[in-house]
C-alpha cells in the first residue's frame, strides 16, 4: 500500500504513533492482566469447591469474558475494528471448531465469542508459569499428549466447542491454504459436526514473521465469517480406510475456505489477508 | 510364505492407494512419514490391509520402531517367519 501525501500529514502521524503506543499497551496488559487473571484463577481452581467440570465452565466463561473486554477496549482506542458474521452458527455444543489462522489474535477473538471453547495448546505454553493456572483451569489439552485425540473426543462429548487451526501454525505465506489433517482426523474420530469459521484480517498485521511494532498503515480490520457447519456423517462411512477419509475431508475444508475467503475479498487475491 | 520381495510389492500398492502419492517415489528407503505422508492414522490402516497378507493378527507393538519402508517389510517378513517356527520368539 503507496503512502500518499495525506499520510505523511500530521494527523495520519499521530494517529500512527498512537497506534504503536496502544499496541504496545496491549501486548503489555496481555502480559500483566495474564498475571493478574493467572492468579486469580489459580486460587479460583484450587480454593472452591465445585466440581472439575464445572470449575471448568465457570473458568471458561470467565476467560472469555475478559478476553472480550481485551479486544473491546483495543476497538475502543482504535487500534483496530472487527465485525463477526453468522453468530447463529455457534454455540453449538459438541461441535469442532475449525478456523484458519492469519494473526495473533485469533484465538483471542475466537474464544471471546464461544461460550464454552476448548483449545489444544503448545506445550510450552502449559508450563509456563503464568499461563498454567489459567490453563489447567479451563481444561485446555496439551499438543503433546498422546491421547491427544481421545481427550478431544471426550472433551466434545462433554459439550465444549473445541477450536483447532488445521494450518497448525499462523499462515506464513500468499498461496493455497494447506491444512493438515489432524483437525479431520478429530471430527472423524469424534463423530462431530464442524464449525469452519473464515478469519480475515486487512490490513495484514500479526502475521508469523513480524515484530509487534510493524503495524500496518491504516488500523486492522478483522472478520470473522461463523459459516454453516459440515456435516461429519458422509466421512463416517466405512467402506474407506480413515486415512483415505481424513484426506478427503481436509481437501474439502481447503477448498471451502478458499471458495469464501474469494466470495468475501471481492478483488482481493489469495488467501491470506493483505 | 511371501519373500520380501513380494511383500514389498504389496506394500507399495497399499501405500499408493492410501496416500496417492506416485508409486515411483516410493523406495525401500523412504520414510514414511516424512517421505511418504504416512501418519500415525494411515499406520494403522497399513497394518489392517497387511493382515491379509499374512492371514494372522499383527500387534501394532511389532511396529513401534519402524521409521522406513524397509523397516515394515523386515517387520512382516519376521511375523511370517516366527509363524513358521513353532516355539520360535518373535524379534523386532
Amino acid at each position: 500500500m503507496a503512502v500518499s501525501a495525506s499520510q505523511r500529514s500530521f494527523a495520519y502521524r499521530l494517529n500512527y504513533y498512537w497506534r504503536i503506543l496502544i499496541t504496545g499497551l496491549s501486548f503489555a496488559l496481555f502480559g500483566v492482566g495474564g498475571v493478574l487473571i493467572a492468579v486469580l484463577m489459580t486460587a479460583f481452581y484450587y480454593l472452591t469447591p465445585f466440581s472439575t467440570n464445572t470449575k471448568q465452565r465457570m473458568a471458561r466463561k470467565m476467560i472469555s469474558a475478559i478476553f472480550r473486554l481485551y479486544v473491546n477496549f483495543m476497538r475502543q482506542s482504535g487500534i483496530l475494528t472487527f465485525e463477526i458474521r453468522g453468530e447463529q452458527y455457534l454455540s453449538v455444543p459438541g461441535r469442532l471448531v475449525v478456523a484458519n489462522h492469519p494473526s495473533l489474535l485469533d484465538v483471542v477473538f475466537l474464544i471471546s465469542i464461544i461460550r464454552n471453547a476448548d483449545c489444544i495448546v503448545r506445550q510450552g505454553l502449559r508450563r509456563n508459569p503464568f499461563m498454567r493456572g489459567p490453563i489447567l483451569s479451563a481444561g485446555y489439552m496439551g499438543n503433546d499428549d498422546p491421547e491427544l485425540v481421545v481427550n478431544c473426543s471426550a472433551s466434545l462429548a462433554r459439550g465444549s466447542e473445541l477450536i483447532v487451526f488445521p494450518e497448525g501454525t499462523r499462515t506464513s505465506s500468499d498461496g493455497p491454504l494447506k491444512f493438515q489433517r489432524g483437525a479431520a482426523n478429530i471430527a472423524i474420530s469424534s463423530r462431530c459436526d464442524i464449525t469452519p469459521i473464515l478469519i480475515e484480517c486487512n490490513p495484514a498485521t500479526l502475521r508469523k514473521h513480524q515484530r509487534w511494532y510493524q503495524i500496518p498503515p491504516s488500523p486492522p480490520h478483522f472478520i470473522f465469517t461463523v459459516l454453516p457447519p459440515i456435516a461429519i456423517a458422509p466421512y463416517l462411512n466405512g467402506d474407506e480406510v480413515q486415512g483415505r477419509r481424513a484426506r478427503k475431508l481436509t481437501a474439502f475444508l481447503e477448498r471451502y475456505f478458499m471458495e469464501s475467503m474469494s466470495v468475501q475479498e471481492g478483488d482481493a487475491t489469495g488467501p491470506s489477508c493483505s | 510364505m511371501e519373500t520380501k520381495e513380494s511383500i514389498y510389492q504389496y506394500l507399495k500398492e497399499i501405500i499408493v492407494e492410501l496416500s496417492e502419492v506416485d508409486a515411483e517415489i516410493i523406495s525401500a528407503e523412504s520414510l514414511l512419514y516424512e517421505d511418504l505422508d504416512i501418519d500415525s492414522i494411515d499406520a494403522v490402516d497399513m497394518i489392517v490391509k497387511l493382515k491379509t497378507l499374512t492371514n494372522k493378527r499383527i500387534e501394532p507393538s511389532a511396529f513401534k520402531n519402524v521409521k522406513t519402508v524397509q523397516d515394515v517389510v523386515d517387520a512382516v517378513y519376521a511375523l511370517m517367519a516366527s509363524e513358521q517356527d513353532a516355539g520360535a520368539e518373535v524379534s523386532e
